[in-house]
């Protein structure tokens, strides 16, 4: 990831419909070479962001540009540049797959055919196949072809691994990782955390059309808290850990104690070590729950 | 712009077989109409029936014309028909240019790519516009067959017949820009093809009963109504009425002009 280069810069990104808010003041910037992992449940404003980006719909304040181009102003030129996998990806059932890569491919001024065979392979995809003949998984590979095809700069995927099964999940990553090595620049929409904790190098989480929180997927993951069951002989006072500093959610089970600390873990191992520790676990939270959290701060009021 | 006619090419490709049985269909008319004439003609006592008050609400004021003439029998059997037969396919082709791509999802691929949004609405009306042109080409040869098949036609100019056709093809593009645009200002596909029907078929017979009439509003309402502008009835004798062919062209690109328009602003629906 090179933060010296903004590839898409987002500024005060706003869309409503009518009364609904689809998505509310946006500003973001993502660099060159990272995968940008956007988070949210179904519905927070995800796909409105990326259709923006797309200029299928228009802003109803703010802009935004793409490797330094209007996403309106300038949108032909600049889709030479963008790989996009839809999140409702519509294909026409009538073709097989090669007849619609080589459709979009004349339209985007030719196509690199030995590229193609070379991703239908490693995908496991059949592309003398026609679209109606075709599982979700199947389309959704076809889907991802048309988005590489071009080797674009920035590759804009909303939802791309949804249907796919496990091992093309893990050729999908392998690609990615591929991509971002080059240099290029990777905007996808997820509402899987392990698969944004897997392979983005930063996050976005978005809810009800406003951005929560942007991280990097490391410091996201310290800054909050984790959890640690302690498990001593003889058993251990609970009430002693309750009343450490950043310690909450203590919880007692046979000899365990678990609890959530937050910040510094000092205090607790100093009270730990009064005990005969027989095991010390320690979890790192899953996204899900620093995803709760955010949600919870949303609810505050608060932005993180 | 290497790029160039390729949703041209893919759209006739597409309609491949939706414009044979439509060249199949018409051109059976044709002949059919044609080929019935001599025994029409026998009867002298429909030259009455035209004049009754009934059949001008259904066709129009012929005035001069005879309908026993095969100018005139064809004038009214195929030249006023078809128009109205191939608004289904007009009114079909025009909902479908953004409106199929749209519902299918497909748009969000095809405006992923470098072509501009008005690419799609240009290269797939021109689109149209061949098929439209090889379905009348096909109706002209059928129709010249079953001239050459039938002695008591052997008066008609066939370079007429031609002409004819070609005067056909304004008020069916017309048809289809209207659909089409309708189709781009309307969320509801279904809606915008109801309206578009409606408008078709109250053009025609605002035009037909406003024959009757000596004034009033339904001779002004006429004024609205395409048709009085298409007015096929003495095609084959006069040919094209240039005043009236490039009103009604130009009606269609201004309806073409407003779906550009209406596209190129409007939010693309998921």
């Amino acid at each position: 990831m090179n933060t010296d280069k903004v590839v898409i810069h987002i500024d005060g990104l706003t869309k409503h419909y009518g009364n609904v808010q689809a998505l509310n003041d946006l500003s973001l910037d993502v660099y060159q070479g990272e995968i940008f992992g956007y988070l949210g449940p179904n519905g927070a404003g995800k796909t409105t962001t990326i259709r923006l980006l797309l200029d299928l719909i228009r802003p109803t304040a703010g802009h935004a540009t793409i490797l330094g181009m209007d996403v309106q102003r300038d949108s032909v030129a600049l889709h030479r540049h963008i790989g996009n996998l839809p999140g409702e990806l519509g294909l026409w059932e009538q073709m097989t797959g090669w007849e619609l890569v080589r459709y979009l491919g004349e339209l985007r001024g030719g196509i690199d055919e030995k590229y193609v065979s070379e991703l239908a392979e490693r995908l496991d995809m059949d592309m003398n196949r026609r679209v109606r003949d075709c599982s979700s998984g199947m389309k959704r590979k076809i889907g991802l072809i048309q988005a590489l095809m071009h080797k674009p700069q920035v590759l804009i995927l909303d939802e791309p691994t949804n249907g796919l099964d496990p091992l093309v999940q893990q050729t999908f990553y392998q690609l990615m990782r591929e991509v971002t090595a080059e240099g290029r620049t990777v905007f996808l929409s997820s509402h899987n955390l392990r698969e944004v904790e897997m392979i983005c190098d930063r996050v976005g989480i978005l809810n009800k059309g406003r951005l929560q929180a942007v991280e990097r997927i490391s410091a996201l993951k310290q800054v909050r808290f984790r959890w640690m069951t302690l498990k001593v002989a003889n058993g251990a006072d609970p009430s002693a850990f309750e009343r450490l500093e950043g310690v909450s959610d203590v919880s007692r089970e046979n000899d365990s104690i678990r609890f959530r600390v937050t910040g510094e873990l000092d205090p607790v191992i100093k009270l730990a070590a009064q005990y005969h520790v027989i095991d010390l676990t320690y979890e790192e939270p899953s996204l899900e729950e620093i995803f709760l959290e955010y949600y919870g701060e949303g609810k505050k009021g608060g932005q993180a | 712009m290497n790029n160039a006619g390729a949703i041209f090419r893919r759209t006739l490709y597409d309609h491949r077989r939706s414009i044979l049985w439509w060249s199949i269909g018409i051109g059976v008319l044709a002949f059919y109409v044609t080929i019935v004439f001599p025994m029409i003609a026998q009867f002298e006592q429909f030259n009455e029936l035209l004049e009754s008050p009934v059949f001008s609400a259904l066709f129009g004021d012929l005035g001069e014309l005879d309908y026993t003439s095969p100018e005139g029998f064809l004038g009214i059997e195929f030249f006023t028909w078809a128009p109205l037969v191939l608004a289904v396919f007009a009114v079909i082709f025009g909902l479908g240019i953004v409106g199929a791509e749209e519902d299918r999802g497909t748009l969000d691929l095809l405006l992923s790519t470098p072509i501009p949004r008005w690419r799609i609405i240009v290269e797939k009306s021109v689109a149209f516009l061949v098929a439209l042109v090889i379905i009348l080409a096909v109706s002209g040869l059928a129709m010249v067959a079953a001239v050459l098949m039938t002695p008591e036609l052997a008066g008609i100019d066939l370079g007429m017949i031609a002409v004819a056709m070609v005067n056909v093809i304004p008020t069916v593009l017309l048809m289809m820009t209207l659909a089409l645009w309708l189709s781009t200002v309307l969320r509801s596909r279904g809606q915008a093809g109801g309206i578009a029907a409606g408008i078709i078929v109250a053009s025609y017979f605002i035009n037909s009963f406003a024959d009757m009439a000596e004034s009033g509003l339904l001779k002004t309402l006429q004024n609205f109504s395409f048709y009085k502008y298409y007015a096929p009835f003495r095609v084959l004798l006069d040919g094209v009425q240039w005043g009236n062919f490039l009103l009604l062209l130009a009606i269609g690109l201004a309806f073409l002009g407003l779906a550009l328009y209406f596209f190129q602003r409007r939010d693309l629906a998921v």
